[in-house]
């Protein structure tokens, strides 16, 4: 990590920090341990989704279906169960589904030549479709104990949902860092034609990022409709602005080569933290999303900063 | 080694290469040279499994060869320096001197293989030493380096490897002169140890220091092959733009 990446890494933590100050000097409900806990569990969908689209966004592409995805391989999870499946099929069933949703995505992204932009715009429509089809866009609620227990359950002091964000987060690492599908990745996303020249099979990576990133939106459509008991077609839109926000936020370039998951930590946690704090001093939800849009804007101008200098604003 | 024989392909209507030929022996520094869009790069790049060939034969070793894609091609033995380097800018030295061909190591209670940075950044710094490049940090990203830099970078990356046949397309064409200096012994300690090189470079003089023998394109047909002592700058340069002595 060089010192500009350093910078900017002290910089999120400091502005995370900064935000906690302002909200806890605006709220006396803020700083409390039930607060605190509570950023981290709504946090949790919006840091499992981040590690998908930190995969994707390194490999210079984007997902805008993983709000679809979500909302469907939620449906897929509910229905099964309440088909009489059982809870670990289920849960099975809705992240192979989002496994499979997301590989639709990178074959017609590395096989069919479409921009990664225009196939999941496209296949959000369609998968959010098949999830009001498939329920006559009504709500599917009454769900197991046990699955509930992943949205509502803790162990020790730690919440269910936190837990299985920490492990996404781990795993995602892992695989970007110290894997060969993680390194064939980064290359993909730098210099695709290279990665290609040098042997790489970038056609099979680019579907398996995909593929990875609707696990992971069925994971979070999983750990959403746990906590609220209640699977629902309209269920994430709008969610893949704030995710993509989170990872720029985090470091992640949007032209591709490098894949910060610490940063997408960061980044989730401070869209946490404004969302949750603008709550508490009752801010309306509609400028919560303003200040999300602007504070998305602000990602990519530094990211664009970052990378190019100043010469990438000036005409 | 390395025989080629009626290559043709076109792009759209350009007819990139017309029934071209080369041979390649062991050991020997081919000078490849032409025009702009003489078809040389071309060529590489069939061998390399970049491009594929609309027809013709390649044989390799006396035996058929069809490269069907850079990974066949680099199990076939030959390796590329690409005119644009082919290197990945956020990417370590190490990264991208092992690209596609990780070291890994593993753990006993670790069932899957983890990349062995270590001994990457290692065997990256040791490669470069060898062709007398000295860049004490490998863990950081090629942007960081100089032209000349990412150059050697290029060309560590196909020695490493120990690749029979090695396709160089203008190697040294951002290098000063003591760096290009270091190249050619490299060339040079290559072709002791048995290895084909295919040179293409604009500079005839630098051609006619490190090859052995010369082919001349000409819009995409072969318009004269042989060794260097054969032939002098002026008739290769008559030959390039003219297509006849």
């Amino acid at each position: 990590m060089n010192r500009l990446d350093q910078f900017q890494r002290l910089g999120l933590l400091g502005f995370l920090v900064l935000t906690g100050i302002f909200f806890a000097v605006t709220s006396p409900y803020f700083i409390s341990m039930e607060n605190i806990t509570n950023i981290f569990i709504q946090s949790a969908v919006l840091i499992i989704l981040g590690a998908g689209m930190t995969l994707v966004i390194g490999s210079a592409g984007i997902d805008l279906s993983i709000g679809a995805i979500l909302a469907l391989s939620s449906i897929i999870v509910a229905g099964s169960m309440k088909g009489g499946l059982g809870v670990v099929p289920g849960i099975f069933s809705g992240i192979i589904s989002g496994f499979l949703m997301g590989a639709i995505n990178g074959v017609g992204i590395a096989h069919l030549r479409i921009s990664p932009f225009i196939v999941t715009l496209g296949t959000t429509g369609i998968y959010r479709a098949l999830a009001l089809i498939f329920t006559d866009a009504m709500p599917i609620y009454g769900l197991p104990y046990d699955f509930r227990m992943i949205g509502a359950g803790w162990v020790g002091p730690i919440p269910i949902s936190v837990i299985v964000a920490a492990v996404i987060l781990a795993l995602f690492f892992f695989l970007i860092v110290w894997t060969k599908f993680g390194a064939n990745a980064r290359a993909v996303g730098d210099n695709a034609e290279c990665a290609f020249r040098m042997g790489i099979p970038v056609g099979k990576t680019l579907v398996m990022i995909y593929a990875l990133s609707g696990a992971s939106a069925a994971l979070a459509g999983i750990v959403m409709t746990a906590r609220l008991n209640t699977a629902e077609a309209i269920a994430g839109m709008g969610i893949e602005l704030e995710t993509i926000a989170a990872v720029i936020m985090g470091g992640t370039s949007f032209f591709g080569g490098e894949a910060r998951i610490g940063g997408t930590l960061l980044g989730a946690l401070i869209i946490g933290t404004l969302a949750n704090g603008l709550t508490l001093v009752n801010v309306p939800s509609y400028y919560q999303q303003l200040v999300i849009g602007l504070v998305f804007i602000m990602a990519v101008l530094a990211d664009q900063f970052r990378r190019r200098g100043m010469s990438n604003f000036t005409f | 080694m390395v025989r080629m024989e009626n290559i043709s392909k076109r792009y759209g209507r350009k007819m990139a290469l017309d029934r071209a030929c080369l041979d390649l022996n062991e050991g020997e520094v081919l000078g490849l040279v032409g025009d702009n869009g003489a078809g040389k790069t071309t060529i590489l790049k069939i061998l390399s499994g970049v491009e594929q060939m609309d027809g013709g034969d390649i044989f390799i070793q006396d035996e058929k060869a069809r490269i069907s894609s850079p990974a066949v091609s680099r199990e076939l033995g030959i390796e590329m320096v690409y005119q644009d380097l082919a290197l990945c800018r956020n990417m370590t030295i190490w990264e991208n001197i092992y690209l596609g061909r990780y070291l890994f190591r593993s753990f006993r209670r670790w069932p899957l293989p983890m990349l062995d940075k270590k001994r990457m950044a290692r065997g990256a710094a040791q490669v470069l030493e060898t062709i007398g490049i000295d860049i004490a940090d490998t863990n950081q990203p090629i942007k960081n380096l100089s032209g000349g830099e990412q150059q050697a970078v290029a060309i560590s990356r196909c020695v490493l490897f120990a690749p029979r046949i090695v396709l160089l397309d203008e190697p040294t064409a951002s290098m000063a002169q003591w760096e290009k200096d270091k190249i050619h012994d490299t060339l040079i300690r290559l072709k002791s140890q048995g290895r084909s090189i295919i040179v293409v470079a604009h500079d005839l003089g630098e051609i006619f220091h490190v090859s052995d023998r010369i082919t001349v394109l000409k819009e995409g047909t072969t318009v004269w092959s042989g060794p260097v002592r054969d032939i002098g700058p002026k008739d290769v340069a008559q030959l390039m733009f003219v297509g006849k002595l």
